[in-house]
């Protein structure tokens, strides 16, 4: 487990490294080629964690999520500032043109139509501009047109400017030597002349922009803090906008502190910006962090900034000094229940694989700090939402499986906030965790269990992380507890390990898919419903139908063809289309090629083989000629139901996939010894000894489940001298045309 | 120390003595984003004779908001850069494995267009005109095919000479992981420990972990040009494990820092929370300091050279990074030494 841990704490270095550009962020021993050849799927934070953010409620403005792999929260808003301007004007021009008409004036005239609907409306020319013909620009009254003139040769600012206002200048493109210029003096000049607020703001956040994009930090920093007020109102949207730049020039003056405390501000005070101002906030050095505290003079300011701290870096420290400003703020719970999925995520849940002994030590001491801040919390007079500490420190106690401690903690917040279906089902599926903790094997427990588990709401943020949790903590109780069948039944919805390839939960549980018995045991589990842990233990689990099809084919396979067919004749079992014909065989097998030949047009299924088989056994029993040719197609569909043959999909929906062809063999041999005619002994040779060579491989695998089997140096001992005396038939020159492995035999056994 | 010296004294008997290949072309990586050499950078590129400056142009990843491949952290030209006379800039593409495993193969012929129209674009801007390219990719065998078939089409769009780096894993287990279509490698002679709180732990430069991947080094089947380590970083811990690696703190200015107490051999510990470079440290947290001085450079040239090939031409040996402070800390005598020690 330690490997996938250091695949994910490396993928969060190399993260960084790309951001400061590093060549040697990868290491050679910290990597893990296999991890990551594996990897399909990233667990995100819902995965990790089975404390739902949500029970804060909705007025925490999002950012209750707290994610390893994104540094804050927040992310652009391209849409909000088109929408903010567009209701910004329309409050403006009210009636005086229709919202749609005017969008097409911001957002698609270009520079020329903005000009000659400028002369337009001033009486110069009665032309329209192609697409604005029937535009309401022309039906305004004479007091409108000239508001409307107003704001259209404000427009026609823009545009001019809109080439200059960015840095990513095109490969093609050359920056002009004294950029903005014009539009400068000209925004400068319409902030004079305008004669409304609304567009004195207009023209002097233009202004603001020119100086940014010329590069004029400090005249930009100058600018803003002497047109505050101007900047401040009609649009909120902008006034917000305006602070960003200035956040920018800030810094780019090498002003850290005081951009740092801008940012801060905006990301507290303008929802549509704060992705952005948390991705540029980075106090950097002691000094600018202390510089940054000082400007900021009151108590907000001081909360803005440390709000930011407790987002993007270390929200245990951000809390508890937001605490010492305001021991009433609503940003404490948000911290809180960031550092707690900060915390719980340390260590990825893969509960049938011990993780790394440093991690739970690190992970330990960063659970008992956060605990004993909520312990704090809940207990003092006035803190905001109080039931959240009690809540949070009664999940810290079940993830260490002290009962008691969550038991009384939880009880603590569902007095303290009744009726609140978030916050009692996370109180039960904390108070589920801390009983599977230490889990007791006994009918109250058991019921207490699964009556929890039953009364968490279906919406709970972390029904899957909780349940996997849950459920495989119990697996491997009960597989301990020799109760396998119970063991079965409650891993089988579990995802064990993120990384999708590792079996090491049904391995631990090692139930023995292979027993007739136990397969009739899984069968009989599925009719016992009478408490409510049965019904836990058999929900979303294993289906009796599937279980019955297992059944029939492990008969089956063990040449039990009569038994096989009984089980669905008397019950439900599943059966599929094999899309393939299990009885054709070849020299050299090709499953991919019978597939595409027979496909959907195939007859065979599950069952109508079963019963095929049955009619066969009997037949074959019979001996003969005809007994032969029976036990020929019996060997044939034996052989291609295991994962050498064409007819995988047998096994393919159940727990019996094999390689193992021995009965397979059997059948062959019996073929061999039964019939006179030596073109069907030869053939019958040749199939035992492909046979001999799948068991072969079988037993290998068995022998090291962790190796590849390479099979190109296997030989089959008993078959392949059996054959070789068959050189006279034609079907052995067929197999020698055909099959490298066998041709090279014959090669080395001449002298 | 003294197990770096050992090991090197072991290699050195077995080894096969000196070369006689002419002497390495001298070169350093440059892996800021904005490019300005120092004055103190430029003397030592002048004093050390150094002919090439590998310069990162920037990273290219997989970005999953976009579902396509993206340049990250691209070099921008600083006030008053300009290439020092006599010196080759290579551009250097930084390339992260999960491009591989998300860019579909029929889009690799277009992203090498497209890197080359940036290298090429980004080169004109800086004033140099490229005569080698160079990639850097920690490829693997999940994802060789798609770098493999990258740098081909690469090699297409941009007629140069590619070359690339090559990681001590890629040479152990080159059966796996392929050896890259290029017309040379560099061999990066550094990375080869792991993050790790245990105080005795080296990430950068681990002589007994290298040993261990040079035997069949002189067969790798490419020319090999050489980087190694002058760098120093600090890695952040909190209760015992490592929560970040600080590579822009220079550990020579830990000691200094008002809220660091020594903690032990190479640590320190926070005594009060504080921003350190970016990086907020809090009150209890532990910086451990992993240097890299003239005598772990020089341990890595002495272990490495006897295993190097020669096939008459000179090699390449890069050192990473420039940078005034790992210039101070080894010194240009030094460096020079480390320059001549192998080729």
């Amino acid at each position: 487990m330690a490997r996938i841990n250091w695949t994910r704490s490396f993928a969060r270095f190399a993260s960084a490294a790309a951001v400061v550009g590093f060549v040697a962020a990868a290491s050679l021993l910290v990597r893990n080629d296999d991890a990551e050849a594996c990897a399909g799927w990233e667990p995100s934070i819902a995965d990790m964690t089975t404390f739902d953010p949500s029970v804060l409620g909705e007025d925490s403005w999002g950012g209750l999520e707290y994610d390893p792999f994104t540094e804050g929260y927040g992310g652009g808003c391209g849409e909000c500032s088109t929408k903010a301007m567009l209701e910004d004007w329309q409050g403006y021009l009210k009636d005086a043109v229709t919202p749609a008409d005017w969008q097409q004036v911001l957002m698609k005239a270009s520079l020329a139509d903005v000009f000659a609907i400028e002369q337009r409306l001033a009486g110069k020319s009665q032309k329209a501009p192609k697409g604005f013909e029937t535009s309401s620009l022309w039906t305004a009254s004479a007091a409108a047109g000239k508001q409307l003139y107003g704001a259209v040769e404000f427009v026609e600012l823009l545009k001019r400017m809109e080439p200059n206002v960015t840095f990513e200048m095109g490969e093609q493109k050359v920056r002009p030597a004294d950029p903005l210029a014009k539009e400068l003096a000209a925004a400068q000049r319409g902030q004079k002349a305008a004669k409304d607020p609304f567009l004195q703001q207009r023209y002097a956040f233009a202004a603001l922009r020119a100086l940014f994009y010329r590069k004029e930090w400090g005249k930009a920093v100058q600018f803003f803090d002497g047109n505050a007020k101007t900047l401040a109102a009609p649009s909120t949207d902008l006034s917000w906008r305006a602070r960003y730049y200035v956040a920018g020039a800030l810094r780019k003056e090498g002003r850290a502190p005081r951009a740092n405390l801008e940012l801060a501000r905006i990301h507290a005070g303008y929802y549509p910006l704060t992705g952005l101002a948390i991705q540029d906030f980075k106090p950097a050095e002691d000094a600018d962090w202390k510089e940054a505290l000082k400007l900021a003079t009151d108590k907000r300011d001081k909360v803005a900034l440390w709000r930011m701290v407790g987002l993007k870096h270390d929200p245990l420290v951000a809390a508890q000094e937001i605490l010492k400003l305001d021991p009433k703020s609503t940003l404490v719970p948000l911290l809180v229940v960031r550092e707690l999925g900060r915390t719980e995520s340390m260590i990825e849940a893969t509960f049938s694989n011990a993780p790394d002994k440093a991690l739970v030590a690190a992970q330990k001491k960063a659970y008992a700090r956060l605990e004993a801040l909520c312990l704090k919390l809940a207990d003092a007079t006035g803190t905001a939402k109080p039931w959240l500490y009690d809540l949070a420190a009664g999940h810290i106690a079940a993830k260490r499986g002290d009962l008691p401690a969550t038991r009384a903690r939880m009880a603590k917040a569902m007095t303290r906030a009744p009726n609140d279906t978030r916050i009692a089902s996370q109180a039960k599926a904390s108070l589920a965790i801390a009983l599977v903790a230490d889990w007791k094997l006994n009918p109250q427990n058991e019921t207490e269990l699964a009556t929890l588990m039953r009364d968490v709401d279906p919406g709970f943020g972390r029904m899957f992380s909780l349940k996997n949790e849950v459920r495989t903590k119990l697996a491997l109780a009960y597989a301990a507890a020799n109760k396998l069948v119970d063991a079965e039944f409650l891993a089988h919805t579990v995802r064990d390990d993120f990384d999708g390839m590792d079996s090491s939960l049904s391995q631990k549980i090692n139930a023995k898919w292979q027993s007739v018995p136990f397969l009739k045991g899984m069968i009989v589990r599925t009719d016992q419903r009478t408490t409510e842990f049965d019904r836990f233990v058999l929900q979303d689990s294993h289906a009796k139908e599937s279980l019955q099809l297992d059944l029939a084919v492990r008969l089956t396979l063990d040449g039990d063809f009569a038994g096989a067919k009984v089980v669905f004749e008397k019950s439900n079992a599943s059966s599929e289309l094999l899309r393939t014909d299990p009885f054709v065989i070849h020299v050299v097998d090709c499953h991919d090629c019978d597939h595409e030949k027979f496909g959907a047009k195939a007859k065979w299924t599950h069952r109508n083989l079963v019963e095929r088989l049955a009619e066969l056994e009997l037949t074959a029993k019979g001996g003969g000629e005809a007994g032969a040719q029976a036990a020929l197609a019996i060997g044939n569909a034996l052989y291609n139901v295991t994962h050498h043959g064409n007819a995988r999909s047998f096994t393919d929906p159940t727990h019996q996939s094999t390689t193992n062809a021995r009965l397979a063999e059997r059948y062959y041999k019996k073929v061999y010894d039964s019939s006179g005619n030596r073109e069907l002994k030869a053939k019958a040779a040749w199939l035992a000894a492909k046979a001999e060579l799948g068991t072969m491989i079988y037993q290998e695998q068995l022998a090291r489940p962790q190796d590849l089997v390479d099979a190109d140096m296997m030989t089959p001992k008993t078959w392949f001298p059996i054959f070789a005396r068959f050189s006279n038939t034609k079907y052995y020159k067929e197999v020698l045309a055909d099959c490298g492995r066998f041709s090279d035999y014959v090669a080395a056994r001449r002298p | 120390m003294n197990r770096i010296v050992l090991l090197v004294a072991l290699v050195a008997a077995c080894g096969r003595g000196a070369s006689d290949a002419p002497p390495a072309h001298r070169a350093f990586y440059f892996w800021r984003t904005t490019f300005a050499l120092t004055p103190a950078e430029q003397e030592a590129v002048r004093a050390l004779h150094v002919e090439k400056i590998y310069l990162r142009m920037f990273d290219l990843a997989w970005s999953d908001d976009e579902k396509s491949t993206v340049p990250l952290g691209p070099v921008s030209l600083g006030t008053d850069a300009k290439v020092p006379p006599g010196v080759e800039i290579v551009p250097v593409v930084y390339i992260k494995n999960d491009v591989f495993k998300h860019a579909p193969k029929a889009q690799l012929p277009m992203l090498a267009r497209k890197v080359w129209a940036d290298v090429q674009g980004r080169a004109v801007a800086l004033g140099f005109r490229p005569r080698e390219l160079q990639l850097d990719c920690d490829w693997t065998d999940s994802t060789r095919d798609g770098f493999f078939g990258f740098v081909r089409e690469l090699a297409t769009a941009s007629a140069l000479p590619l070359s690339s780096t090559i990681r001590l894993h890629q040479v152990k287990f080159r059966e796996r992981t392929g050896v890259p279509p290029v017309e040379r490698g560099t061999l990066m002679f550094y990375n080869m420990g792991k993050f790790s709180a245990d105080p005795e732990a080296r990430m950068i430069f681990d002589a007994e972990a290298a040993a261990k991947y040079l035997a069949r080094l002189d067969e790798y089947p490419l020319p090999l040009d050489v980087a190694l380590p002058i760098w120093s970083w600090t890695v952040h811990l909190r209760d015992g494990v490592v929560v970040g690696l600080m590579q822009s703190t220079d550990p020579a200015e830990l000691p200094a820092l008002d809220f660091l107490a020594p903690a032990g051999a190479d640590q320190f510990v926070a005594t009060r929370s504080a921003y350190l470079h970016g990086t907020f440290v809090r009150e209890g947290d532990v910086l451990k300091v992993e240097v890299t001085g003239p005598a772990e450079t020089e341990a890595a040239a002495a272990l490495l050279g006897p295993h190097l090939r020669g096939d008459g031409a000179a090699r390449t040996l890069t050192l990473f990074d420039l940078s005034e402070r790992n210039l101070t800390r080894h010194g240009t005598d030094q460096l020079d030494k480390v320059f001549r020690s192998l080729r």
